[in-house]
């Protein structure tokens, strides 16, 4: 089941297009980076596939599924997205806040199995002693958890990550990628990430998508991704690449 | 302060009516501060006008603006519309206001305006012109005379001023003797009655009128009991479950101009009846004396609180009230009367209304 | 085995937390009922409790009543009090919606500008009566003018921020601008009235609950029925949207579909309450805030316990207004201010507090 993208232009109201005729094919079990620098069209392209923006043109196909013709309802069933933490958020309890996620599959009345799935959402991401939290007041580690949490009760199986990780400390983006990487090696499920740390990108994608400036430039295996020659060519720097496959989790950075 | 004012004013116009009168020393006035305001030969005699500002008389006025279109048609009435150069916006009645220049607003009209016509003096809406508006215009060396016209107890004195001021002063006599004569016989037919009780009501619904208004004192000549006379708000909104319960022997209501159902252009009895109808299918309002018995009066706002209304509302009141005492008098015919000799019109239209 | 522990000691609290949320809907039902009777049994006639308990059972069995006495309590004093029943749970709906909506505190249902537009119709019916004499609407020609003209206003706004592809801020903004027009058309028309037109304009302006019969109270049940059941079938969604645009989208609720909904629906119940009772300040300002503060944003429960909220706030002041300088009635909304404020500010202190 794979998610094809053919030929995806996007442009705002003031006519500047930002994605421009992207085409991609993610395979099904992978974890997808996609990187590029500041306003290269990556959030905007993953914003494309659960439709939060229409895009202008093209075509988004996910298992016999036309994302540009579905209601928003049937996508939900099928993507889950983990939005970049704001500032502003709406208080509440974690609890309430994952429940949202759910929307799909709630009656009127909260049932047995959606508390089931909520409470399971959060063992799992070991936040469980939160659940009655105020979710305004969290940390922004333990906030990105919680809408991890919120994306994994959709039951989806492609997962949106947008930037999960850019305001967090070495060790809680380290947590949310593991977490990533569980979903697709656990449950072979599909995920997409934005990403802006290349080691990260590097050491636990599957396959990786280099943007620049609305275009795809290169998607494939992170080794032959992310050589010297295409970042110097992408983001105006020089760098030097090693490789070390490094055991603790805690120094897994790989320099690059 | 307002019911002070109203008193000094009357007793100075009280004065100053008798010394103009033929026999200057049947003025003996047991009152101490009064007694000082009394003209003498050498002082000029001056009139004060609701401001308490003093005016020295003659005034020779050829030029003048009038704020306030009450005033405007009693100026009419002592046959002087031709002095006036303009009028504020919202005066246009009797017809020779058309050919008025317009000043702007009645309370806050044009100054600049003002000024630049340069008129001998300015007459304002006593309770409503802006009194910064008021002081820009005397700061100009242009005299501004406040009057309200629209306090019954009040306005004969008015006509008093507005008829030295503007030297008509036979006309402003006769005028008020003739509204004092409508307002004695409606106090000699019901000397005796036992007042009945009456709910007042203005344009607005459920708004009524309580102590020192115009409405009160209109009911007050009528010799009928107001409900709510000693209510402390001059125009309070009354409940309607207490009108109900207070049931209420005749009900008064007045209707503004403005809403065209009712006066001297119109003759189609179709609107009022709706308004009369609308009245009196209010909520529980089958079940109150007035409404059984078809005592509700129906008033055009030009016999309300105004000059003419001072003497004709309680007449017609009175006849609504106690018929039996008024067999032989027809309300219309003194109304008649009044416009053909003060207005030269004849009586047309639409002017009280009952069932 | 421990998580277990945990997780059911999680499970409990929250249980006890919705359990809340039912149990402040429970008592502010009780409360009002109470209240309705309380209001029903005083006012400036001599009606009271025991004379309203005759009138309801002379229905039923041979008790005589007083005409006067069972007119009182049937024609005015019941439909008032279920007036101001359902038009402060009207209000305070829309403005419930409104602020999760908008996702902005300050969001009254009149911040779009209905209640200017509203006053616009009302002021021009006002003084224009005569003239409009011929559209045979009769009493009811204000409210009327004054429900199409909130209408209309509301078109506006919606048609500007269409533009916009209906993003909340230049909806807020557009309708902000909207009623700023139409206040200032209402203040031009205030100015060209003379002195016999004014005081009713300022009258209606100010809002008040007298004078109006049962037709009317149907009238705001139907309308405020209908728009409570949408609403609270819509609770989750209007729990995601509250989200915003983007997340609501991506949990599948089509957030466009929901504001245009919302809109409809908060327009329609402001409109219909203003028509009738005119502008009443607060209600819709103050009372799902009480609400938010006491349960939460749950909508599930926040929209049947902010229309009691508002039920309660609007029938107490509504009470003191025509009973506290009896028979002299106040404007309400003086009142609903007058208890509204010092019970939100000694909410927000106290939460301040904690």
């Amino acid at each position: 089941m794979p998610l094809t993208v053919k030929n995806v232009s996007f442009s705002y109201n003031t006519g500047k297009e930002i994605l421009k005729n992207i085409s991609l094919c993610i395979e099904d079990g992978q974890l997808v980076s996609i990187v590029g620098p500041n306003g290269s069209g990556k959030t905007t392209l993953v914003k494309c596939l659960n439709r939060i923006h229409t895009p202008s043109s093209g075509t988004i196909v996910f298992n016999e599924m036309d994302i540009m013709r579905a209601n928003p309802s049937k996508i939900a069933k099928k993507i889950g997205y983990v939005p970049q933490i704001s500032s502003e958020c709406t208080s509440g309890s974690v609890i309430d806040y994952i429940m949202l996620g759910r929307r799909q599959y709630l009656g009127w009345k909260i049932r047995s199995d959606d508390l089931n799935a909520v409470m399971s959402a959060m063992e799992r991401l070991d936040i469980v002693e939160l659940a009655n939290a105020d979710f305004a007041k969290l940390s922004g580690g333990q906030k990105q958890k919680v809408l991890v949490a919120r994306a994994l009760v959709q039951e989806a199986d492609v997962f949106l990550f947008d930037e999960p990780t850019s305001n967090l400390d070495i060790k809680n983006q380290l947590e949310i990628m593991e977490i990533a990487k569980s979903i697709v090696k656990k449950e072979h499920k599909t995920v997409v990430m934005v990403v802006h740390d290349l080691n990260m990108a590097a050491h636990y994608s599957d396959k990786v998508a280099l943007m620049d400036a609305g275009n795809i430039l290169c998607y494939g295996k992170p080794e032959e991704i992310l050589t010297a020659q295409n970042i110097k060519q992408v983001y105006d720097v020089d760098v030097g690449i090693t490789r070390e496959n490094l055991i603790n989790p805690f120094a897994k950075a790989c320099s690059i | 302060m307002k019911k002070l004012l109203s008193i000094a004013i009357a007793a100075i116009m009280l004065l100053s009516f008798a010394a103009c009168g033929q026999n200057p020393d049947a003025v003996t006035s047991p009152d101490e501060e009064t007694s000082s305001a009394a003209p003498s030969p050498e002082v000029p005699e001056t009139i004060t006008d609701s401001h308490e500002n003093e005016f020295t008389l003659p005034m020779n006025l050829n030029r003048i603006i009038v704020l306030n279109s009450g005033v405007y048609e009693m100026i009419c009435v002592l046959g002087k519309d031709d002095i006036v150069i303009g009028v504020n916006d919202s005066t246009n009645y009797p017809a020779s206001a058309e050919t008025k220049e317009k000043f702007g607003d009645w309370k806050e009209p044009n100054v600049e305006k003002i000024l630049e016509a340069k008129p001998d003096a300015v007459i304002g809406y006593a309770s409503y012109l802006s009194s910064g508006i008021a002081q820009q215009i005397t700061d100009a060396g242009i005299p501004v005379i406040m009057l309200d016209f629209y306090v019954p107890s009040e306005i004969p004195g008015e006509v008093e001023i507005l008829g030295k001021m503007l030297d008509a002063e036979e006309r402003a006599e006769e005028f008020i003797s003739d509204i004092e004569d409508i307002q004695k016989l409606v106090a000699e037919r019901t000397k005796d009655v036992d007042p009945i009780t009456v709910y007042y009501e203005g344009y607005t619904d459920y708004k009524s009128v309580g102590k020192g208004s115009g409405g009160t004192e209109l009911m007050e000549l009528a010799n009928v009991k107001s409900l709510t006379a000693d209510q402390n708000v001059e125009y309070p909104e009354i409940s309607d479950e207490w009108v109900l319960e207070a049931n209420p022997q005749m009900i008064i209501k007045l209707v503004s101009s403005t809403k065209e159902i009712m006066g001297d252009k119109i003759t189609d009895t179709a609107a009022v009846k709706g308004l009369y109808s609308s009245i009196v299918s209010r909520p529980g309002w089958n079940n109150i004396d007035a409404v059984k018995n078809g005592k509700m009066l129906i008033l055009y706002s030009r016999i309300g609180t105004n000059p003419l209304g001072t003497a004709m509302a309680p007449l017609y009141i009175a006849k609504t009230a106690y018929p039996d005492k008024f067999e032989d008098i027809d309300p219309d015919e003194y109304l008649g009367n009044m416009l053909k000799k003060y207005w030269g019109d004849e009586l047309t239209g639409i002017w009280s209304y009952t069932e | 085995m421990k998580n277990a522990l945990h997780i059911e000691r999680e499970l409990e609290k929250y249980n006890a937390h919705q359990a809340k949320g039912r149990r402040l809907i429970a008592t502010l039902f009780v409360l009002l009922i109470v209240c309705i009777i309380v209001s029903a049994s005083v006012g400036s006639s001599s009606v009271n409790f025991e004379i309203v308990l005759k009138t309801l059972c002379s229905y039923f069995s041979g008790v005589a009543v007083e005409d006067v006495y069972r007119s009182i309590v049937m024609d005015v004093r019941l439909p008032r009090v279920f007036c101001a029943v359902f038009a402060g749970a009207s209000l305070s709906m829309a403005g419930l919606i409104m602020q999760g909506v908008f996702q902005n505190p300050l969001v009254s249902p009149y911040t779009l500008g209905v209640s200017n537009g509203a006053s616009f119709g009302a002021s021009l019916a006002i003084i224009m009566s005569a003239k409009l004499s011929f559209l045979g609407f009769g009493i009811y020609l204000t409210p009327i003018f004054a429900f199409i003209f909130s209408m209309l206003t509301m078109l506006l706004v919606y048609t500007i921020s269409k533009l916009t592809n209906h993003d909340t801020r230049t909806l807020i903004l557009s309708g902000v601008a909207i009623g700023y027009l139409f206040s200032a058309l209402v203040s031009a028309l205030k100015y060209i009235s003379d002195v016999q037109s004014l005081p009713e304009l300022v009258f209606w302006s100010m809002g008040s609950l007298s004078g109006l019969k049962w037709n009317v109270v149907f009238l705001l049940l139907m309308v405020f029925a209908v728009c409570f059941v949408i609403s609270i079938c819509k609770g989750w969604n209007l729990n995601v949207m509250a989200l915003g645009y983007e997340e609501s989208t991506a949990l599948g609720v089509d957030y466009r579909k929901m504001l245009v909904l919302s809109f409809v629906v908060t327009t329609i119940l402001t409109a219909t309450s203003v028509a009738f009772t005119g502008v009443i300040g607060f209600v819709g300002l103050i009372a799902p805030h009480v609400t938010r503060m006491l349960i939460g944003g749950d909508y599930r429960y926040c929209i049947p316990a902010s229309a009691l909220m508002g039920s309660l706030l609007l029938l107490i002041s509504d009470t003191l207004a025509r009973t506290m300088f009896s028979p002299v009635e106040i404007p309400v909304g003086i009142i609903t201010s007058f208890i509204g404020v010092p019970f939100f500010l000694y909410l927000i202190v106290r939460r301040r507090k904690v």
